[in-house]
C-alpha cells in the first residue's frame, strides 16, 4: 500500500452548475433503456380498423344491395307466377249463380291440387256462401283489406295479392275476382260478386332468402379477413419509415449526429426523411462549430495560464527574498512588498488551479488509482494542512476501510472541502469517513450558518461569490469545481446540503 | 384593441361551435346512412300492402246467355249480385238496329233471352216484362240460402218497359228504356234502383248499353245506368 501523497492544497475550481446534486450520466442511461412500445390505438390498429371499416361497409353494401335484388327477384317471380296460375285456373270454371257449394268444392279441390309453383289452399265467397278446398270454410291469413280490394267494383275488376306474416311463417294471399261475360260478344265483363282466394305459403322462398342471407354473410366475413393484408401492408408501409425516423432521432438524441435515414421513394414520408436528413446535417454542422468554438476558447485558457507560470515562478522567487528583507525596510515599503509577495502567491495559486480545471476540460486529467487506507489518507492531509487543532478540525474516521483512489486527488478533495469550511463557515468543522454498502463517504460539516437556499443550487459553479458584495474572497473561486471534478473522476458524487441543526455539509461518495 | 380582441374570440368561439354542430351533424349523417343501409339489408320476407296483379278471372256461367235471365238482388254488402235462371227455351233475338251483328238470322237466333235482344216485336216487351216479375218475386230459396236480399218492397205487379225512341240513343251509343211503375217509385233506396236498372238493362242488351227511366204516378227518376 503506498502512503498518501498529499499534493498542493486544493485549488478552489469550479464546474458545471450541476445543483446542488453532482451526479453522472444518470438520465441518459434511463433514456437508453426505453424500447419499441405497442400502441393499442397507434397508426397500425387505426389504419387497419379503417381498412377493415371500408371493407365491411363495401362488402355490406354490396351484399345488401345485392340481397335485396335477389330477395325482390324471387318473390316477384313466385308471386306473378302464383297470380296467373291461379288465375289460368279459375278461368275455365263454369258456374252457376248462386253458387252450387259441392259443385264450386269440387272445382276448388282440383284448384287445389294444381297449385303453381306450390300447393296452396283456395277460398271462394260470394254472398254469404263460404267454400273451400280445406276443412275450414275462410281463413284468418286473408286480410280484411285484399277482401276490400277484391271486392270493390271497379271500372275492370283486377286481381290482387298480399304477402302476410303471421306466426313468423310468411303467406302469399292472392284474390281473384270472377266476371262473366252477359253475351257473347257485346259489352264489358260483369261481375258474378263470386271472389277466388287462394293462400300459399312461402316457407320455400324463406328458406331460400334466408340462404342467401348466410351466403352473403360467409362472404363478408373472408372478405373481411381478406381486407386484413393490404391493411397490414399498407400499415407496414406507413410504419416503416415512422419507426426509421423514430430509431434515428434516438440516436440523435443521445449525440450521434451522423445519423441519417435511407430516404426512398417520392412520397411525403419520404420528403419528412429528406427533410430530417437536412435538419441532421445542419444540426451537425452547428454542433461541430460550437465544438471548436469551445475548445478553442478552453486551449486560450490553458494556454494563458501556461504563459502566465513562467513569469509567476520568477516572480515567486523575487518576493521570497522581498520579504525576506521587508524587515529592514522601512514600514511603508515592506507593507508595500508584502503586499506584493502575498497577491503574487494567490496570483499563482489562481494559475495553478486554471490549469488544473484546463485539463480537466480538456479531458487530459488522469486518475492514478491505488489502494489505499482512506483513514490514512484523511489523516495525511489534515496533518500536512496544519489542521491538528481539535477545536478547529473533528476527524471521526473509521479505521480499515481499503479503498482504491487517486491518493493525490482524493487530498484535493479533502482538503479543498475542510479549507472551504473553514473559511465559508465555522470551526469545529466535523470530518466523517465510512463506509456504506459498496461506497465510500466522506462528510464535512461545520457549525456556520449554513448555505443560503438560493447559492445551494450554485456551489460548485466555478468563480460563483456567495456574497456579491464581496468581490474578493480568500480562495480562487474554483476550489468545489476542482472538487466536484475530481469525484467525478472517481466515478462519485458530491452534495451540498445544510444540516437540519445548522451549518453546511458536504458529502462525498466514492465507490470502493 | 381589446374589443377587436374580444370580437376575434367571439368569432373563434361561433367558429368552433360551428365545427362542433358541423361534426354532430356529420355524425348523424353517418348514423343515418348505417341505419339505411341496415334497413336496406332487413332480412327475411316482410309482409306487403295489397298489390294489383292482372286482371280478374272470367268464368264462363251457366245455362248460356240465351237459356237464362239474369236477375240483380242485393248481397250482404248491398251491393247487386247477378242471379241467373233458366228460362227452359231459347228466346228468338229479333232484329235490332243496335245489334251490329243482328244480320244473320242464325246468328240472331244463338243470342237468347239473357242476351238481352228479348223484343218480340218493336215497342213490346214480353220476355223484359217476365223478367222484371222475376225480379219483383224476390229471391228464391237457392238465392236466399247465399245470403241474396232484395231491395224492393213487395211488389204485385213489375213495371212494364218501353222503349223510348223519340230521345235516341246517348252520345255513348246507349239506348233508354222508359220502366213504367204502377207503384211510387221516389221512395226506392238506391241500390232497389240499381237492381231494376241493371236487371232490364241486362234483359233489353246483352252489352247492358241500356240506360233506364223509371216513372211512376209520384214522378220520374232520372235516367241511370247499370254501375254493379
Amino acid at each position: 500500500m503506498k502512503a498518501c501523497v498529499s499534493p498542493e492544497p486544493g485549488t478552489e475550481p469550479g464546474t458545471e452548475p450541476a445543483g446542488a446534486d453532482a451526479s453522472g450520466p444518470a438520465p441518459r442511461r434511463r433514456r437508453r433503456a426505453r424500447g419499441p412500445r405497442l400502441h393499442p390505438f397507434g397508426l397500425r390498429t387505426r389504419l387497419v380498423l379503417a381498412f377493415l371499416l371500408v371493407a365491411a361497409v363495401g362488402c355490406g353494401t354490396t351484399a345488401a344491395l345485392t340481397y335485396r335484388a335477389a330477395r325482390n327477384a324471387i318473390l316477384e317471380q313466385t308471386q306473378d307466377t302464383a297470380v296467373s296460375a291461379f288465375r289460368d285456373q279459375v278461368d275455365p270454371l263454369v258456374i252457376s249463380l248462386p253458387v252450387d257449394t259441392r259443385q264450386l268444392r269440387d272445382s276448388l279441390l282440383v284448384i287445389a291440387r294444381q297449385g303453381k309453383p306450390r300447393p296452396w289452399r283456395v277460398y271462394a265467397e260470394y254472398g254469404t256462401v263460404r267454400v273451400s278446398s280445406t276443412d275450414r270454410p275462410t281463413s284468418s291469413v286473408i286480410t280484411p283489406e285484399l277482401r276490400a280490394r277484391a271486392q270493390a267494383r271497379p271500372a275492370t275488376p283486377h286481381g290482387s295479392f298480399q304477402r302476410v306474416v303471421k306466426n313468423g311463417k310468411p303467406y302469399l294471399t292472392m284474390a281473384v275476382p270472377a266476371v262473366f261475360r252477359t253475351h257473347a260478344t257485346k259489352g264489358t265483363a260483369q261481375p258474378t260478386g263470386l271472389v277466388f282466394y287462394a293462400v300459399m305459403e312461402l316457407d320455400e322462398e324463406d328458406a331460400n332468402i334466408e340462404a342467401m342471407v348466410s351466403a352473403a354473410r360467409d362472404g363478408a366475413l373472408p372478405a373481411l379477413a381478406v381486407a386484413l393484408i393490404p391493411a397490414l401492408i399498407a400499415s407496414r408501409g406507413v410504419l416503416r419509415p415512422v419507426r426509421e425516423l423514430r430509431r434515428a432521432a434516438h440516436s440523435m438524441g443521445r449525440g450521434r449526429l451522423d445519423t441519417r435515414i435511407h430516404a426512398k421513394g417520392s412520397d411525403e414520408l419520404a420528403d419528412l426523411a429528406r427533410t430530417f436528413n437536412e435538419s441532421a446535417a445542419e444540426l451537425e454542422r452547428s454542433v461541430a462549430e460550437l465544438r471548436d468554438a469551445e475548445a478553442r476558447a478552453r486551449r486560450f485558457a490553458s494556454d494563458v495560464s501556461h504563459e502566465l507560470r513562467t513569469p509567476l515562478a520568477g516572480m515567486l522567487a523575487v518576493t521570497e527574498v522581498l520579504d525576506e528583507d521587508a524587515g529592514s525596510l522601512d514600514s511603508d515599503t515592506a507593507r508595500a512588498v508584502r503586499l506584493i509577495s502575498a497577491e503574487t502567491g494567490k496570483l499563482a495559486v489562481l494559475v495553478e488551479d486554471l490549469m488544473e480545471i484546463s485539463r480537466f476540460d480538456a479531458r487530459a486529467a488522469e486518475l492514478h488509482p491505488d489502494e489505499v487506507d482512506a483513514a490514512d489518507c484523511v489523516r495525511k492531509t489534515l496533518q500536512h494542512r496544519h489542521w491538528t487543532d481539535p477545536a478547529q478540525v473533528v476527524p471521526y474516521l473509521e479505521e480499515g476501510i481499503r479503498a482504491r483512489l487517486d491518493p493525490r486527488r482524493f487530498d484535493v478533495v479533502v482538503a479543498n472541502l475542510v479549507g472551504n469550511a473553514l473559511r465559508h463557515g465555522a470551526a469545529p468543522v466535523t470530518v466523517r469517513l465510512y463506509a456504506e454498502g459498496d461506497e465510500l463517504v466522506t462528510e464535512v460539516a461545520d457549525r456556520g450558518p449554513g448555505i443560503h437556499p438560493d447559492v445551494l443550487p450554485h456551489v460548485f459553479d466555478r468563480f460563483y461569490k456567495a456574497d456579491q458584495a464581496r468581490t474578493r474572497s480568500a480562495g480562487s473561486g474554483l476550489g468545489l469545481a476542482i472538487t466536484l471534478e475530481n469525484v467525478r473522476l472517481h466515478g462519485g458524487t458530491v452534495r451540498a446540503a445544510n444540516h437540519p441543526s445548522g451549518g453546511a455539509v458536504f458529502t462525498v461518495r466514492m465507490p470502493l | 384593441m381589446r374589443r377587436r380582441k374580444a370580437a376575434a374570440v367571439r368569432r373563434l368561439t361561433v367558429a368552433a361551435v360551428r365545427h362542433r354542430k358541423g361534426a354532430a351533424a356529420r355524425r348523424r349523417t353517418v348514423a343515418a346512412a348505417l341505419l339505411g343501409m341496415v334497413s336496406l339489408a332487413a332480412c327475411g320476407i316482410q309482409k306487403s300492402d295489397v298489390v294489383e296483379a292482372g286482371g280478374a278471372a272470367t268464368v264462363a256461367v251457366y245455362p248460356a246467355p240465351e237459356f237464362r235471365m239474369v236477375l240483380y238482388f242485393l248481397g250482404p254488402d248491398g251491393r247487386p249480385v247477378p242471379v241467373v235462371r233458366d228460362i227452359g227455351q231459347p228466346v228468338p233475338d229479333t232484329t235490332s238496329p243496335w245489334d251490329e251483328t243482328g244480320t244473320d238470322p242464325k246468328h240472331r237466333e244463338s243470342q237468347g233471352l239473357g242476351s238481352g235482344q228479348v223484343n218480340q216485336e218493336r215497342g213490346t216487351r214480353v220476355v223484359t216484362d217476365k223478367v222484371l216479375a222475376a225480379l219483383v218475386a224476390g229471391p228464391a230459396g237457392a238465392d236466399k240460402a247465399a245470403g241474396l236480399t232484395t231491395g224492393l218492397p213487395g211488389w204485385k205487379k213489375p213495371p212494364i218497359a218501353e222503349a223510348v225512341e223519340e230521345a235516341g240513343p246517348t252520345p255513348q251509343g246507349r239506348r233508354i228504356v222508359r220502366l213504367r211503375s204502377p207503384y211510387p217509385v221516389m221512395e226506392l233506396s238506391d241500390a232497389a234502383v240499381q237492381q231494376l236498372v241493371c236487371t232490364t238493362a241486362y234483359a233489353e242488351d246483352g252489352g247492358g248499353m241500356v240506360e233506364v227511366t223509371l216513372t211512376s204516378v209520384d214522378g220520374t227518376l232520372p235516367a241511370t245506368r247499370c254501375e254493379s
